[in-house]
């Protein structure tokens, strides 16, 4: 018999929860199809078929999902809503099965898993892994079991891409070993390490001669930055976009941040001014790039030299 | 004569300037590209060759959209972003300034100086909506010669409510507004106020912008929007008396610690320069290509992400 084969699109969650979700169903002998990097037609592909006030990373996912959904069974489009007690997942995420099932006809089966941790408590990942074996018609427990291992493997990053944990940026010392302008990172991940919607970001950093660096916080980390705001953030990744800003700020060695975030995103609006105006207090060099879908090269570009000018000249 | 050769290549205008080793403009041009960069340079460098006669070049800084192009065709010894090129320049002029405001052609920046420093800037690329080329247009429709437009909203008495947020949407409130009857006076003051507040809203939501303000780029000509800037805020708005040409002689001002310059030459002039392009079938991106040629000879190409065409021509 011919194994049923899962699509799993490469834009959103995929850049933080795809190696696992990619474990589980190969270890449950499904074939997993995944989308290549974004290229132009997929992002072209996303826009045509998108309605105009979508925001540049759900368009790209409905390009990757139009690249799959005729070569597969089944596409993987799980529903998140919240991945902790008290944070939420922007709503167009939370719609985003819904927004794939109107904007194309001709799908395969969806499988849109609900992931709430608010509702669901440590009963989470069971919740999320029942409909998963209802279409894969498999055991429940065994699907169970393996989503349940497999939950924390962690998501590969291009080799381009300095990705420290908070630990190391404060204990290994990986920013002193050698004085080159080191520019902190901050973003959502499916924004960052999309190569095709960040225009390279990294790269082009490096090839400036500057050391990248995006870190991925931890729980005791999160928890001192929420103290320095003067509200919890609830968005998901926000507060951890908010968290890693704070870290850059504090620490000497690095020289400048650069938040990335998506021109119409709702929850980078918020989070963007509360770093602004709350975190960075030692006036460190800052600068939100917003990327859009008509953004060019160019563009960005100037941004980035014009920031690492900026810095040059307020350290020398 | 030894002099620095700044050239500022922009979306709407090419601007060439060149400078004495103090920073002093021994010459300068500005002219619409029309969408020939190539052609603008070259009949610049003809004018600048006509008027000036032999002149040695000892740097060359170029900047703006095309300070890429400009450089593959001239032989650039600084190429640089146009906010730090804007900075420098006016530093330059005016030591103590502490905010720059430049609209040019296409895209629009604030940045802020602090103790001869840059500290802080925005710019917007994306949004035409508040910049030269909104009020040109507009200004065509309307029917006046676009170096009037600030004379015509200096008049007004009563400035109307226009939106300025999107271009189209403010020619609609335009048209909307002369079928009320407004006149043209009051409609052309409230053009200007809707770039203004398109501006601020864009650029400098958080930021402050504190005293001396130097305001420059193209659209500085337009005493209407200067005049709607100082209202709007209640700061005085200085205009350079070199305000269309800043970014080149910050380029041409960079360019000053040459030790031996890439200057290819005068006969760019009298080269047979075009351009072409084509997209790349070698994967799913299809890059567009640009290629710069000299009679059959491609003397550079750019636009591929990869680099491999970029590469292939050096």
């Amino acid at each position: 018999m011919k194994n049923l084969r899962i699509g799993i699109p490469r834009a959103l969650l995929y850049y933080s929860y795809a190696e696992s979700w990619k474990l589980s169903f190969s270890e449950l002998g499904l074939d997993v199809i995944t989308s290549p990097e974004t290229h132009a037609n997929i992002l072209r592909e996303g826009i045509k078929h998108a309605v105009g006030d979508l925001c540049l990373p759900v368009k790209t996912f409905l390009g990757h999902a139009a690249l799959l959904k005729d070569s597969v069974d089944l596409l993987f489009i799980p529903r998140y809503v919240s991945v902790e007690k008290e944070s939420f997942m922007c709503p167009k995420m939370i719609g985003l099965p819904d927004v794939v099932r109107a904007c194309f006809t001709n799908l395969p089966g969806i499988i849109d898993p609900l992931f709430h941790v608010k509702q669901f408590g440590d009963n989470a990942v069971r919740e999320f892994t029942k409909p998963i074996a209802k279409a894969i018609s498999q055991h429940h427990p065994d699907v169970y079991t393996l989503f349940k291992r497999n939950m924390n493997t962690a998501v590969e990053i291009p080799a381009e891409q300095n990705r420290v944990s908070a630990r190391l940026l404060s204990e290994v010392g990986i920013l002193s070993s050698h004085r080159k302008m080191n520019i902190g990172i901050v973003g959502r991940p499916y924004l960052l390490f999309d190569r095709h919607l960040s225009k390279n970001l990294f790269k082009y950093i490096k090839d400036l001669g500057a050391n990248p660096i995006y870190l991925k916080p931890e729980e005791p980390d999160m928890r001192e930055a929420m103290a320095v705001i003067p509200k919890w953030v609830y968005w998901d990744m926000g507060k951890e976009v908010v968290t890693s800003a704070h870290l850059f700020f504090k620490d000497d060695r690095v020289d400048g941040v650069i938040n990335v975030c998506s021109s119409t995103c709702g929850p980078d609006s918020f989070t963007g001014d509360l770093i602004r105006k709350r975190l960075n207090q030692r006036n460190k060099p800052y600068m939100a790039l917003s990327i859009d879908e008509h953004a060019s090269d160019v563009g960005i570009q100037t941004r980035i030299e014009a920031f690492m000018d900026m810095i040059a000249r307020v350290t020398a | 004569m030894e002099a620095y050769l700044g050239i500022d290549v922009g979306s709407v205008t090419t601007k060439v300037v060149l400078i004495d080793r103090h920073g002093t403009a021994l010459w300068s041009s500005y002219k619409k590209t029309m969408g020939q960069p190539i052609k603008a340079l070259q009949s610049a460098f003809s004018a600048l060759r006509r008027g000036m006669g032999d002149i040695e070049i000892r740097g060359v800084g170029t900047t703006g959209s095309g300070r890429k192009l400009a450089d593959y065709i001239v032989g650039a010894d600084e190429v640089k972003n146009e906010i730090t090129a804007h900075a420098v320049s006016a530093i330059h002029h005016i030591p103590n300034v502490r905010t720059i405001v430049e609209i040019g052609g296409q895209d629009s920046k604030l940045i802020l100086i602090r103790n001869g420093v840059v500290v802080d800037f925005s710019m917007n690329t994306v949004c035409a909506a508040g910049t030269g080329s909104f009020l040109e247009h507009q200004a065509a429709r309307l029917g006046i010669a676009i170096e009037e437009l600030g004379n015509y909203a200096l008049a007004a008495s009563s400035p109307a409510r226009i939106a300025g947020r999107c271009t189209v949407f403010a020619e609609s409130d335009m048209i909307h507004k002369q079928q009320m009857g407004h006149n043209l006076e009051d409609i052309v003051a409230g053009l200007c106020d809707a770039l203004v507040r398109n501006y601020l809203n864009n650029l400098s939501r958080g930021k402050e912008i504190s005293d001396p303000v130097i305001f420059q780029g193209g659209v500085a000509a337009n005493p209407g929007i200067k005049a709607s800037f100082e209202r709007e805020l209640g700061k005085e708005f200085i205009v350079p008396h070199y305000y269309p040409i800043m970014g080149a002689i910050g380029a041409a001002l960079l360019s000053r610690n040459t030790t031996q310059t890439r200057f290819r030459g005068w006969s760019l002039s009298e080269k047979q320069l075009s351009t072409s392009s084509f997209y790349c079938s070698d994967c799913p991106n299809a890059c567009g290509v640009m290629q710069i040629n000299d009679c059959d000879e491609v003397i550079a190409r750019w636009g591929d992400t990869c680099g491999k065409w970029g590469r292939m021509s050096e």
